[in-house]
């Protein structure tokens, strides 16, 4: 009775602190890779291919741009029938981000998701919609964390080209499916609850082959 | 014996009371003041006598608000002497200081892609030992400005600064006049006084103390 009591109350601050909306999962899918869709996990790697833009628009509308030169990442697609997610991305290399007055660090925590919200594709060569879920990233200026800390967490709004094999991701319009919260100092610029875009383009690589959704 | 209600208040309760307690240090303990020390390196032209006077190298300290962005510090400059003309043609010579009289107080804003920023400085002005054709001339050790001096500094537009590498420092301020400068206060007051003195300060190599 207790334990219940509590975890509702718990949902309820959970669903208070965490205002973003979700984006919801499409159908599952038939995920092959390397032309085999038998049911398994595959090594995936990614790398961006230009800049990763990363911006926040605080309290007073004032964006805050905090780009990054590239990213990278590893992780599994699962490859089989009724999928989805049908990728996570376990580790995250950040390269050459700023904030301005100086670079900053990001740490990925946790395990990202790419969930697909598109229908099912029918041929090879389309561009399936969907999100990178279960985005948590904590920020601090390299030089010194306490100029400025804060977390990142949320969704992006992607798309998996078939074709190019490509993750854009393409979280813009401050939409609040990215939000920052644990803002320590960052010179009253940031504020928690402020919301961010996030933005680049990730060439997507399994050994095992081409990645195919339908 | 207590009701399963009022056993669930109570939980409630002491869950929020946690919770609070659980937030309520980060604010209370975060650390707002962070000191970073620059190198600083600077000249100041001065208009009227066309004349250069060299700021430091010295030691900017400030003290970084970094819920605000506003700042305190201190950058003492180290005597220097100047060259210039008196009447285009009459070598004159001073020894100038630079006497802090309130700390430097700043701003740093970071929007867009880069961070700005903006301080004032504040001197007296005192020139001692002027020498008019390498002639000694009796000024006296309480030449100085009878108004502190204050210098409005800030990034070039378009210009960022970085908080650890710095950057550089520009400015104009005005220089009211000299009292007690002995038989050359009418001379000083007729050459040096006026607007349009500007201040370059590169400020580098930063350092979280």
């Amino acid at each position: 009775m207790k334990l219940r009591t509590l975890a509702a109350a718990a949902a309820a601050t959970a669903v208070v602190i965490v205002s973003s909306p979700a984006l919801a999962a499409g159908p599952p899918y038939t995920v092959s890779v390397g032309g085999s869709s038998a049911a398994g996990t595959h090594a995936v790697t990614a790398a961006s291919t230009g800049t990763v833009q990363f911006n926040i628009r605080n309290n007073a509308g004032t964006v805050i741009n905090s780009n990054c030169s590239a990213v990278s990442g590893a992780g599994t697609v699962t490859s089989g029938t009724g999928v989805n997610p049908v990728a996570s991305i376990s580790t995250t290399t950040w390269v050459g981000c700023s904030i301005p007055g100086g670079a900053k660090t990001i740490t990925r925590n946790g395990t990202w998701t790419v969930t697909g919200t598109g229908a099912s594709a029918t041929t090879a060569n389309e561009t399936i919609a969907g999100y990178v879920g279960g985005i948590n990233a904590s920020v601090h200026t390299t030089a010194n964390p306490n100029i400025c800390r804060y977390t990142v967490t949320g969704q992006a709004r992607a798309s998996f080209n078939e074709a190019t094999q490509q993750l854009v991701i393409g979280e813009t319009g401050y939409t609040g499916n990215l939000t920052i919260s644990n803002v320590v100092g960052c010179l009253g610029l940031i504020q928690n609850g402020n919301a961010a875009n996030f933005a680049t383009t990730l060439n997507v690589t399994s050994p095992d082959g081409a990645i195919n959704l339908s | 014996m207590t009701s399963p209600t009022r056993r669930v208040r109570r939980a409630l309760t002491t869950a929020g009371v946690g919770a609070a307690v659980a937030l309520i240090p980060l604010a209370a303990h975060a650390a707002t003041i962070v000191p970073i020390e620059y190198d600083a390196v600077g000249t100041s032209t001065i208009a009227k006598t066309g004349s250069d006077v060299g700021l430091g190298p010295t030691t900017l300290s400030t003290d970084l608000d970094v819920e605000t962005g506003n700042f305190t510090g201190s950058l003492p400059l180290p005597g220097t002497r100047t060259n210039f003309k008196a009447a285009g043609f009459l070598p004159v010579q001073a020894d100038v200081a630079f006497v802090e009289v309130a700390p430097v107080t700043g701003f740093i804003n970071l929007s867009g892609d880069i961070a700005s920023v903006d301080a004032t400085a504040t001197y007296n002005v005192k020139l001692s030992n002027i020498k008019v054709l390498g002639f000694p001339t009796f000024t006296g050790s309480k030449c100085q400005t009878t108004t502190p001096v204050t210098i409005p500094v800030g990034t070039e537009p378009g210009v960022g600064f970085d908080l650890t590498a710095g950057g550089r420092l520009v400015g104009e301020y005005t220089i009211g006049d000299f009292a007690d400068c002995g038989a050359n206060t009418g001379l000083i007051n007729a050459l040096v006084p006026g607007a349009g003195n500007t201040v370059e300060i590169d400020v580098s190599n930063g350092r979280f103390l």
